[in-house]
Formats: structure tokens, C-alpha cells, sequence
């Protein structure tokens, strides 16, 4: 008896409007902001007459597809049902089907694709005119009518690329399943909806009520910082509407920490605080963040980031990267040096691969920095000095410097550097790619940066390589290797025989490699 | 009055032509710095060559496409950088790529990469920071454009060879577009910040195609009449506009994600690249550092059982199998973060040698343990912190990954 007395009372003064979920379309909430006073107004009748462009699990497709060429008719009502099953597979009860009478969803076809909301009672959720195919563009048509068919279920139009719902990507395939956020999405606005529409049929009284976002914030701009600072920026937001504001950062980057959603009460303010973690990238980062909301206007709206980050450390070879030595040792020297203020401690180092011996000391001196447009200005760091005696003869090898750091952030460092010894083909093989039945022609260059040496012979045991050679110094030579085409399909292998002056190299092996077809 | 009409039907004519006449578009793309395929262990990965030929054929289609690769395709200096560097020259010639611009990257390899990437490509390669250099042009022409490349760094040095100075490579490449009454288009390898300097300076550059790290920007930057873009880090992305003979407009930012199919020629191309690796056996030939010796997850069970039965139900078990269906299992690129140690001399060698190191174990976040399992009071093993995930789940790799969901999955004691 109580309750009953309860529903009556409740009936009389109202209730509350549902809260609207995240990314729920503008459309859609001036549809549901029009239910709403008209139950407010007890205009149940017109309430209930226009529930029924409210987004629902069981959708009615009417298709007029008298302007698809005759040809096309079945491949398109399979694309149809393709597009169907983008969302049938992922929201709850969902289902989709093509009808006549009733219609929920009108899609005809047209020169371009475009698309428009119902907002009376007796018209369709949306009515769509999709792009007429041609015979490449089945993929733009299909994900056309999964968009379509998405944005029925209320979800608004997204800037997130992987999205059904989002930006237009003419270079796309078809996409056979909706995201699992736009299936969250599509789950929760079809349940507020569905309250709404048993609040309706039930006769209540509803207060109507739309959130309106404001933020000062329409992007952030960072730095110059060192690479490896964690970054925090707030993100304040006020509810200026009537209802309950719900809203969320979403990232696009996993470098990203966001808070959850986050519920603001009508005139109230909440800040969240959005962190990032640089360790990652250094030079101008370019990011997005997505502020979704319920705002009745405007649910998505791109934050852009843009972060200036110092690199938290760099590492100068003195004489690049590749060690060269005419003998099995030979001594590597770089420079590692932090931005003024943000010194680290190297606190031990390990070899990785062969090895060296490794000298490390603390290093004051000027140096330039020509990757970075950095001129010679003062540094700070250390002298790394690796002494390698096993530099195998005829080789490059790589070895690798792992440093223990006192920086929490960045707790090693890796370095790779290679050594070379003696003559070596460059690159290490002669590969042709694929190639047709015509001559083809590749160079590679033999050198030995510390003394000249001679080339007294080039054999091939192959009838389809011929080799000339040249040299502009004593100490490299270019190999021109002509392949006749003529091999046998598939894959060709075969090696250049090199021989030079020097006794303790007289021989330099060189692979060859085509994919005849 | 007659003469008015047919003036008026003479215009209507040339408005005809104009908008049935196929369209010029200029499509960017570059920086892949050796990402060859998205690589990763979350969905939606974003990348990946074999995407981008597919996209440029779409965005191409109907159009006169002038298709620019900024170059760097490559970030290391090791055998596999050479056969990436090979591959991506490869697979853009046969995209039908107008230029490609020469970065220190390729050039640091020497001139013998120089020359194969050059002949792979078809002769794409350009330089105008090279002071004449065999197999890189400075310029190409292509419809109303003239295309020069250019690099903030040295390109000339590792080659041996005279460099030219940005500012003076940007000036030839003005003054020959000026002089051929075309269009100077810049790829620079450089930053934002070197790209707006040279717009200002260069005001009669209309595009300038630059490296950045990030994604790219929503729209592009404009310095007058200069437009700036760039399709981001890593190859993720690709830039498209379209030029209506005064000026560019219809800039469109086109993410690489698994909605975009593989190009069957680049996967023809890309599968080449995995058996030349394969074949060179470059995982065999990685640099190792001498560690305590490893014992295998199952090793483990006994003690920790309940940590142990987690292990054995998640995808860090199949890690190694999920990577060898993907066709990277040699792939030195990759296999780190799906096996056991293999930057340790007691580490995964292969499946065959050993097993028990195939995957991702126990030991890949608490270190070795034979010592620990032979007598755990003895040998204790450090806490494990959560910042060792993303040693493997970075933001490339696993670009939703959220600490507290993804402990949830293998959360134990």
C-alpha cells in the first residue's frame, strides 16, 4: 500500500531524467531532452509517440535499392548484412532486420553518402542516402552502412580512426566488427534508453535534464622538459547544464594515464589530472586526448598535446658507429652527456657480445651535437673508451654496452657499436629483389678503410653473373654485377669469389640473392 | 549577348574538364625507422608496410598521384637494417612511389646500400643535400610538381661524399621549380620547427613534408602559403592531399589500422624480408651478455603453484607460438619479448635447443632463477616492479596497455 502510495506521489512531482551515457549523439539527446518535456508536461501520448526514435535493440531496415544497378542488388544486400553484423556480434540482443512498415532505419542510395536524424514522431531513427558504388568501392559501402547502423544505436560520430563511427578512411577494407568501446558505447546508451522509454510507458513524471560541458582547456602545450619526467596536467570541467555530467579522457596513446569516468553534479567543477609518461619519446610529441562527455551538444572534443622533450641523455661517437681497424684490436670512443641540471650516474656496465674492455670516466669538455642543429657548447657526461682485441678478420661484429644507471626512469642504457677488420663487402650481399627475364644490375663496394689492398681475381660459379670493377681509391673498390635474368624461376643464390693481395685475407665471399619470377 | 553566351558556355565547358579530369594528389609518407609491421600484442595494432601500398592504391585511385616517402626507414646500422632498408625500397618502387628521399639513416650504411636501395626502388632516390652523387637524383619532376628532398644532417659525410647544406639545397630546388614554372614540393628530413624555418625563408615552397615524433596533427601547420605536414612516427600513418592547380586542400590524416588490408605484392615482398632473416640466421647472431644461468617456468611449479597454474592459463605461456604463427619467429626484432633471456648467454636459443625458454616465463620479469629453484632461502629473487611490463608493453607495442587490467590477468603471489 505504501509503495503504491510512493509511485503515485513519485508520478505527481517527477523524477529525475536518466543520466545520458558518454558519446551519446547530439541528435539523439535533443530527442530524448524533447521526451522528456513532454512527460514533464504529462503528454504521455506524445511522449510515447516519440519514443519511438529513441535507439533500440530491434531495428527495422527499410532498402531502397532501386537506383543499384541490377547487377549489384545481391552483392549490396549482402554488404548489408555484413555491415549487420558489425554490431549484432558485440551489442546485447541486438537485432537488425529489413523491413517495410515501420521502419527504424531508411537507407537509400545516391551519388554521396550522407544521413539525417528523425526528430518527430513517425519518422525514422535516421534516414540515409549511401554513396552508389563502383566496382572497387564495395569496402567504402559497406563500412558507409555500418557507420549508419552504428550512429542509429545513438553513438555520435568519433575522431577515433579504429572506430566504425569514426573519420572516413577511404583506404579502408570492409571493418567486420565494431571496436569493443563503441560496443560499451552502443550497450550503455541503448540501456538508458531503454529506461527512458519504460519511465514513458509507465506515465511518469520525468524532470528534464542535459548536461553542458565547459572546459577552459582546448589544448595543452608542454616543455621544453627532459625526457623521462612523468607530466601531470589538470583538466577541469563544469557542468552548466541541468543534468548530471558524465565524462571521461580517453588517450590515444598508451603513454597516457587517465582517471575513470567521472560524474559532475549541475553547476559543480571537477578537475582530473592527465599524467604522461615521456620516457619514451624525446623531440616535439605530437598526441591527442578525447574529452567524451554527455553534453547535449558536443560529446567529443580533441584535446591536442604537444610536448617539447629534451632527451634525457645522448651518446656521441666520435668517429660514427662502426669501428674500423686493420688489425684484431681496435679502441671505440664516445661521449654520453645529459641536458645542464640532469646528470647521471653511470653505476655499472656490462659488455654484451664480445668482449671489451671498457673504460668509463666522468668527461667535462665542447662538443657539437649535429642531429639535434646543436652547434659545440659545453657538456657534461662521461668518455667511454671500449678496447676490443678479437675483432674477427673480414668481419663487422656487433657489441653492445649496457650501463646501470642511477635514474630510476631510465635504469640502463644500451649501446650498440660494430667493429670491422680488414676488406668487406658492403652491403654484406648482392640482393636483386625480384627480377623479370631482363639484365639487371647491382653494385656493392669492397673496402678497407686503413690500407689499400689490391683485387687480383673476381670468380663467380655462376653463368648468369658477369662482375667489372672500379676504383676511385686504393682502398675501395665497386663491384658492378650484372645478372643476365636468365635463371630458372624462383629463388636464385649464388656467390662472388673475391680474390685480393692480402695473405691474411685472400679471399672476400659475397652472396647473391633474386627472386626470379 | 551571343557572344556572352557562348563566352558562358566556353567557361561551363572548362569547369566540365576541370572537374572530369582526374585530379592531382599528393600522398606522404616515411619515418618507418625499421617497423616494417605493426608489431605488437594488443589490438588495433597501427602500420605496417604492407597497409601503407594498400592505402596509397586506394587514395590513388582516379587520380594523377605523386606518392613521396620521406625516407629514414631505418634506425640501426646491423645486417637486418640493411635487408629492412632493401625491402622498403623494394616495396615503394613497386607501390609506384614518385621520390624517395635519402636519409643520414640509409647513407650512414654506406654507399653500398645507397646504390642497392636506389636500383631496388627503380631510381626513386633523391637527394638535394648531395652534391651530385651516382643513383640519387636532387629533384624529380612529376605533373605540376617539382620534388626535392633535403636533410638537416650531413647526408655526405658517411658517404664520402660533398654535402650541400640544407638552405642551399632548398634554394636550388626553388630556383629550378621558378625556372620551370612547376611546383616546389620539399621532403625534409628535419623537424617541425626546421620546416617552418624554411617556409618562412622559402616562401614560394607550397608543401613541406617533415619528420616528427607523435601522430600527426589533426590539421596541417600553414606558414603562409606553405603547407607543413607529417605522417608521424613509424609509418603508422599516411598524409593525403589533393592540389586544384593554385593551392593544396583536402589534407586527410589516413591511420594505418587493421581495417586497411595487406597489399598482396608487399606481402609478397615482406615474406621475402622474413626468409632473407630467417636464412641469415640473424637471431643467432645477436649480441648476449653473460648472466646467472635460467631454470624454465616449470621449474617453478612446485613451490609456486598458484603463480605457476596462472602462468600456464595466459598468453604469456603461447607468447612464442603466437609469434612463430605470425611468421617472425627468427625475427630478432620480435622474439625478445616473447622468449626467456635471449639477451643472456644462459638465454632462448631456439625452440629445438631450448624449449623450456619459449615463451614468456616467470624468469622474464623475476630474472634467472637456477640458483633460486636449487635452493630458494639462499638466492631470493627482487620484488618485481611494475614499470618491468613495459620494457615489452611500450606504447609501440601494446598501445592500450593499463597496468591495473592487465596485472588483473595474471595477478598471483
Amino acid at each position: 500500500m505504501l509503495s503504491l502510495v510512493v509511485a503515485a506521489a513519485v508520478a505527481q512531482i517527477g523524477t529525475k531524467a536518466p543520466v545520458m551515457p558518454m558519446a551519446i549523439a547530439p541528435e539523439v539527446q535533443a530527442n530524448v531532452l524533447a521526451i522528456e518535456t513532454l512527460a514533464y508536461k504529462r503528454d504521455f501520448a506524445g511522449a510515447k509517440s516519440l519514443v519511438r526514435i529513441l535507439p533500440k535493440r530491434q531495428l527495422v531496415v527499410s532498402w531502397d535499392d532501386s537506383a543499384v544497378p541490377s547487377a549489384l542488388k545481391a552483392t549490396m544486400a549482402k554488404t548489408r548484412d555484413a555491415a549487420f553484423g558489425a554490431w549484432t556480434k558485440g551489442v546485447h540482443d541486438l537485432r537488425m532486420m529489413v523491413g517495410t512498415a515501420n521502419a527504424d532505419i531508411k537507407i537509400g542510395f545516391g551519388a554521396t553518402t550522407k544521413w539525417s536524424y528523425g526528430h518527430a514522431a513517425g519518422e525514422p531513427l535516421i534516414s540515409a542516402t549511401v554513396g552508389l558504388p563502383d566496382k572497387d568501392s564495395l569496402a567504402a559501402v559497406h563500412n558507409d552502412l555500418a557507420k549508419i547502423f552504428g550512429l542509429s544505436l545513438g553513438i555520435a560520430e568519433m575522431p577515433v580512426t579504429t572506430f566504425i563511427v569514426g573519420p572516413k578512411n577511404p583506404a579502408a577494407s570492409a571493418r567486420l566488427q565494431a571496436h569493443p568501446m563503441e560496443v560499451g558505447l552502443a550497450n550503455s546508451i541503448l540501456d538508458a534508453a531503454d529506461d527512458l522509454r519504460m519511465r514513458v510507458n509507465a506515465n511518469r513524471v520525468i524532470e528534464p535534464a542535459s548536461a553542458s560541458l565547459s572546459t577552459t582547456v582546448s589544448g595543452i602545450k608542454d616543455g621544453p622538459l627532459v625526457q623521462g619526467q612523468p607530466l601531470k596536467w589538470p583538466i577541469s570541467v563544469t557542468n552548466r547544464g541541468t543534468g548530471i555530467l558524465r565524462f571521461r579522457v580517453i588517450p590515444d596513446c598508451s603513454c597516457f594515464a587517465s582517471p575513470q569516468p567521472e560524474n559532475v553534479v549541475p553547476g559543480a567543477t571537477k578537475t582530473v589530472q592527465i599524467g604522461m609518461d615521456t620516457k619514451e619519446y624525446f623531440g616535439q610529441v605530437a598526441k591527442e586526448l578525447y574529452l567524451v562527455s554527455n553534453d547535449a551538444k558536443q560529446p567529443v572534443r580533441i584535446i591536442p598535446v604537444e610536448v617539447q622533450l629534451v632527451a634525457r641523455y645522448r651518446i656521441l661517437p666520435e668517429k660514427g658507429q662502426v669501428v674500423s681497424s686493420d688489425t684484431a684490436s681496435g679502441t671505440f670512443e664516445t661521449y654520453l652527456f645529459t641536458p645542464p641540471g640532469h646528470p647521471i650516474r653511470i653505476l655499472r656496465s656490462d659488455p654484451m657480445g664480445l668482449t671489451p674492455l671498457i673504460d668509463i670516466q666522468p668527461w667535462k669538455g665542447t662538443l657539437a651535437d649535429p642531429a639535434n642543429g646543436e652547434g659545440p657548447m659545453p657538456r657534461e657526461g662521461y668518455r667511454i673508451r671500449l678496447t676490443l682485441d678479437e675483432i674477427p678478420e673480414g668481419q663487422r661484429v656487433a657489441t653492445g654496452l649496457i650501463m646501470a644507471t642511477d635514474d630510476p626512469t631510465i635504469p640502463e642504457i644500451r649501446y650498440l657499436m660494430f667493429f670491422q677488420r680488414g676488406i668487406l663487402a658492403m652491403p654484406a650481399s648482392v640482393f636483386f629483389g625480384e627480377v623479370g627475364s631482363k639484365p639487371v644490375e647491382a653494385v656493392v663496394t669492397l673496402s678497407r678503410p686503413d690500407r689499400p689492398f689490391k683485387i687480383t681475381s673476381i670468380e663467380t660459379l655462376s653463368k648468369h653473373i658477369t662482375i667489372t670493377q672500379d676504383s676511385t681509391k686504393p682502398t675501395e673498390y665497386k663491384l658492378r654485377v650484372r645478372f643476365d635474368g636468365k635463371a630458372t624461376p624462383g629463388d636464385y643464390t649464388s656467390t662472388i669469389v673475391v680474390k685480393t693481395d692480402d695473405v691474411k685475407q685472400p679471399t672476400v665471399e659475397i652472396r647473391v640473392n633474386a627472386s626470379v619470377r | 549577348m551571343k557572344l556572352l553566351i557562348l563566352g558562358g558556355l566556353a567557361l561551363a565547358g572548362a569547369i566540365v574538364a576541370l572537374q572530369t579530369s582526374p585530379k592531382q594528389v599528393v600522398i606522404l609518407s616515411g619515418d618507418t625507422a625499421g617497423y616494417l609491421a605493426p608489431c605488437g600484442c594488443t589490438s588495433p595494432m597501427i602500420g605496417g608496410i604492407k597497409r601503407r601500398v594498400s592505402a596509397i592504391r586506394a587514395l590513388s585511385q582516379g587520380a594523377h598521384a605523386t606518392i613521396l616517402d620521406n625516407g629514414g626507414s631505418i634506425r640501426g646500422l646491423g645486417r637486418q637494417d640493411e635487408i629492412k632498408a632493401e625491402t622498403v625500397a623494394q616495396i615503394l618502387g613497386a607501390s609506384g612511389a614518385t621520390a624517395i628521399n635519402l636519409g643520414t639513416e640509409e647513407a650512414r650504411i654506406g654507399p653500398g646500400l645507397v646504390s642497392q636501395i636506389s636500383r631496388l626502388s627503380g631510381g626513386k632516390l633523391i637527394s638535394a643535400s648531395l652534391d651530385g652523387y651516382e643513383g640519387v637524383s636532387p629533384f624529380v619532376e612529376n605533373g605540376p610538381f617539382l620534388v626535392g628532398g633535403a636533410s638537416r644532417d650531413d647526408v655526405g659525410k658517411p658517404l664520402g661524399a660533398v654535402g650541400v647544406s640544407v638552405d642551399q639545397a632548398v634554394g636550388k630546388l626553388v630556383d629550378a621549380a621558378k625556372e620551370h614554372r612547376l611546383v616546389p614540393i620539399l621532403m625534409l628530413r628535419g623537424n617541425g620547427t626546421d620546416a617552418k624555418a624554411l617556409a618562412a625563408q622559402f616562401p614560394d615552397l607550397r608543401l613541406i613534408e617533415y619528420s616528427s615524433a607523435g601522430d600527426p596533427p589533426a590539421a596541417p601547420v600553414r606558414v603562409g602559403k606553405t603547407i607543413l605536414a607529417t605522417p608521424g612516427e613509424q609509418g603508422k600513418h599516411i598524409i593525403r592531399l589533393t592540389w586544384d592547380g593554385q593551392s593544396f586542400g583536402g589534407y586527410t590524416v589516413v591511420a594505418l589500422g587493421p581495417e586497411v588490408s595487406d597489399d598482396p605484392t608487399a606481402s609478397r615482398f615482406y615474406n621475402a624480408y622474413l626468409r632473407r632473416v630467417t636464412a641469415e640466421h640473424l637471431l643467432e647472431q645477436l649480441p648476449r651478455k653473460g648472466t646467472a644461468a635460467f631454470a624454465g617456468s616449470w621449474s617453478c611449479v612446485n613451490c609456486h603453484t598458484n603463480g605457476t597454474r596462472i602462468w600456464k592459463h595466459s598468453g604469456h605461456r603461447i607468447a612464442y607460438q603466437t609469434l612463430e604463427r605470425a611468421g617472425h619467429g627468427k625475427d630478432p626484432d620480435c622474439v625478445s619479448c616473447h622468449v626467456v633471456g635471449l639477451e643472456s648467454t644462459a638465454g632462448f636459443r631456439t625452440k629445438e635447443q631450448t624449449p623450456q625458454l619459449a615463451g614468456v616465463g616467470c624468469e622474464s620479469c623475476h630474472g634467472p632463477s637456477l640458483d633460486h629453484a636449487w635452493s630458494p632461502p639462499r638466492y631470493r629473487l627482487a620484488k618485481v616492479h611494475p614499470r618491468q611490463c613495459v620494457t615489452c608493453h611500450n606504447p609501440q607495442n601494446s598501445p592500450n596497455f593499463d597496468f591495473p587490467s592487465y596485472w588483473k590477468k595474471i595477478a598471483h603471489k
